[in-house]
């Protein structure tokens, strides 16, 4: 079979590769797949080549001899920063993969890999979107204008190393791992990388594995096909189709069944997805930005999350830091929001008072920006205007955002704490949010300490909540 | 084919370097092998490669003579069946 990108981009691919089995063998696949394929056994060879041919894809094997491959990358892309460099690594190697990703490769191979495989990463390498145009290495120097973060509020030092971090990422392939509080603005992040990267004219599709059912979630992401299951009564691209050309963001990855873990990491090294009831792959190019409020690395040793798929995931690595750690951004978040939302709801209000002032920088804001969204829209929404004081402000916000002592607690949960007797003959949502509501108070009002009780993700947490406040309780 | 060329030389290699044991050499070896008995679907001898490069990728000290002799027999005995491959084959008209 041969793609119309491989027939476009034929003598274009140089293999690297100093074992002369393995050589021969990657050569004669490349060669049974239509591509024109110049060899090379040493990095010294290598680079003579690359730069005589002028090759679009290198297919480079990490262990090369006669010098450090990683050097290699740097090289070739100092050389020519269009170049798509696939590296080969063996197993035990994986973190150098990783390196390599982040020097910028486009991709990488974990020996031993199928023909299929191999041939997907060189049609990816050619077929993908156009290529970077300065080598992700340079993610040290300032970017020099940030035009879709806007929506990224905060001047403080920690912002200003995101943000140069969104803009030197932006154009890599590489997958970028976002990791952050809940509240602290991951999917603005996702889509920063997105707005500024070459797919930024593609769609950009956000998908919550957390929220959604996980027997509906492979439909979600893959897509199905009419008569699949129950309930499937047309055929339905899922999110990764939709995202072809574009950005797939999966937030909440961490909590992604492993059954679909496993789906989520062939796709992921093929490039190719299959709808529920299909049997027919289908080819995307999509990059794939995912987040979790969770320490990735621990629900791999707790064995929630596989291991090889967050090696292929947690490439690029940014991790958004709380408000608390902001300095003087939860202040200007706040007036921004002011400004915001009383010109939606035709007030005017004079700014924060100083005494306003003092205590958001003092409070540890455990929702983080959207706490404080949350609480700037109470302001404007149950005040007529003038100048924001602590009288104006929600009664619990001081409470919620604080630790009590342990006999507060207790004395609040017996006040809240309902009896078994009362719950009993109340419809199940009812019940669930008298529970929440119990378990907020005793916590203090923390949404994190609430949801790590309840076992649940204090985005879901915030969902419900947000939920429950349009739909007060009757 | 060179492959029966490839896997001698990696014997060799790895029968030398468990002695000291020269842990680079083990290393680079035991990932050309691992490479090559994955590619071509040497699953046992993949195990075992694997094994030894985890372990000398260990921080601790590790004597590996006795899994490097067992990778010796199944690298041996690949290497007969590649050579008697190549020989039925070269003797088709």
């Amino acid at each position: 079979m041969k793609t119309p990108a491989r027939v476009a981009a034929k003598s274009s691919v140089l293999l690297i590769e100093d074992t002369p089995s393995l050589q021969l063998i990657y050569q004669t696949a490349l060669l049974g797949a239509g591509y024109q394929v110049r060899v090379a056994s040493s990095a010294a060879e290598g680079m003579a080549v690359f730069v005589e041919t002028g090759a679009q894809v290198v297919l480079l094997d990490l262990g090369l001899p006669d010098r450090d491959g990683l050097e290699m990358i740097h090289e070739m892309l100092a050389e020519r920063p269009a170049t798509r460099i696939v590296v080969i690594t063996a197993n035990g190697s994986i973190n150098k993969a990783v390196a390599a990703m982040r020097a910028g490769a486009h991709e990488f191979l974990v020996k031993p890999f199928d023909e299929g495989r191999f041939l997907s990463a060189v049609d990816n390498a050619l077929g993908g979107p156009p290529a970077r145009q300065t080598p992700a290495r340079a993610m040290v120097g300032k970017p020099a204008h940030l035009p879709s973060l806007r929506p990224f509020l905060g001047s403080s030092e920690a912002m200003q190393r995101i943000h140069s971090k969104i803009a030197s990422v932006a154009n890599s392939m590489a997958t970028v791992f976002i990791t952050g509080e809940s509240g602290t603005g991951k999917e603005l992040c996702a889509l920063g990388v997105h707005g500024t990267s070459a797919r930024a004219k593609g769609p950009f599709i956000a998908l919550n594995c957390g929220a959604i059912p996980h027997d509906l979630l492979e439909s979600e992401v893959f897509g199905h096909v009419k008569g699949s299951f129950t309930g499937a009564i047309s055929d339905r691209p899922g999110a990764a189709a939709a995202a072809d050309g574009g950005t797939l963001f999966l937030d909440e990855i961490c909590e992604m069944a492993p059954a679909l873990q496993t789906k989520l990491l062939r796709f992921l090294q093929t490039s190719t997805v299959l709808p529920v009831g299909s049997n027919r792959p289908q080819k995307v190019n999509v990059r794939i930005i995912c987040a979790t409020n969770r320490d990735p690395l621990d629900a791999v040793r707790r064995g929630q999350f596989r291991e090889d798929l967050y090696y292929r995931l947690f490439v690029v690595p940014i991790h958004m830091p709380p408000l608390r750690d902001r300095g003087n951004d939860v202040i200007e978040i706040a007036d921004a929001a002011l400004a915001q939302f009383a010109s939606e709801e035709g007030r005017v209000f004079d700014g924060l008072s100083r005494e306003v002032v003092d205590l958001f920088r003092r409070l540890p804001w455990p929702g983080n920006v959207r706490q404080v969204l949350n609480v700037i829209r109470n302001v404007v929404v149950l005040n007529d205007g003038g100048l924001v004081t602590p009288a104006m402000l929600p009664e619990d916000l001081a409470l919620s955002s604080e630790i009590r002592p342990m006999n507060q607690q207790t004395a609040l949960a017996d006040q809240t704490e309902p009896a078994l007797d009362g719950l009993l003959g109340r419809p199940l949502a009812e019940v669930e949010r008298i529970i929440v509501t119990a378990t907020l108070a005793l916590h203090g009002g923390s949404v994190p300490k609430a949801a790590r009780v309840l076992d649940l993700s204090p985005s879901t947490l915030y969902r419900k909540l947000e939920a429950w406040a349009k739909a007060p309780a009757s | 084919m060179r492959l029966d060329e490839d896997l001698s030389r990696v014997a060799t290699a790895l029968t030398q370097a468990a002695v000291g044991p020269d842990r680079q050499t083990l290393r680079e070896q035991s990932h050309v092998l691992l490479a090559i008995s994955g590619t071509v679907g040497a699953n046992g001898l993949f195990v075992l490669a694997e094994r030894l490069n985890r372990l000398v990728r260990a921080p601790e000290a590790v004597v590996v003579t006795d899994l490097v002799a067992e990778i010796g027999v199944l690298l041996g005995q690949l290497i007969d069946r590649v050579r008697s491959a190549r020989a039925d084959f070269a003797d088709q008209p």
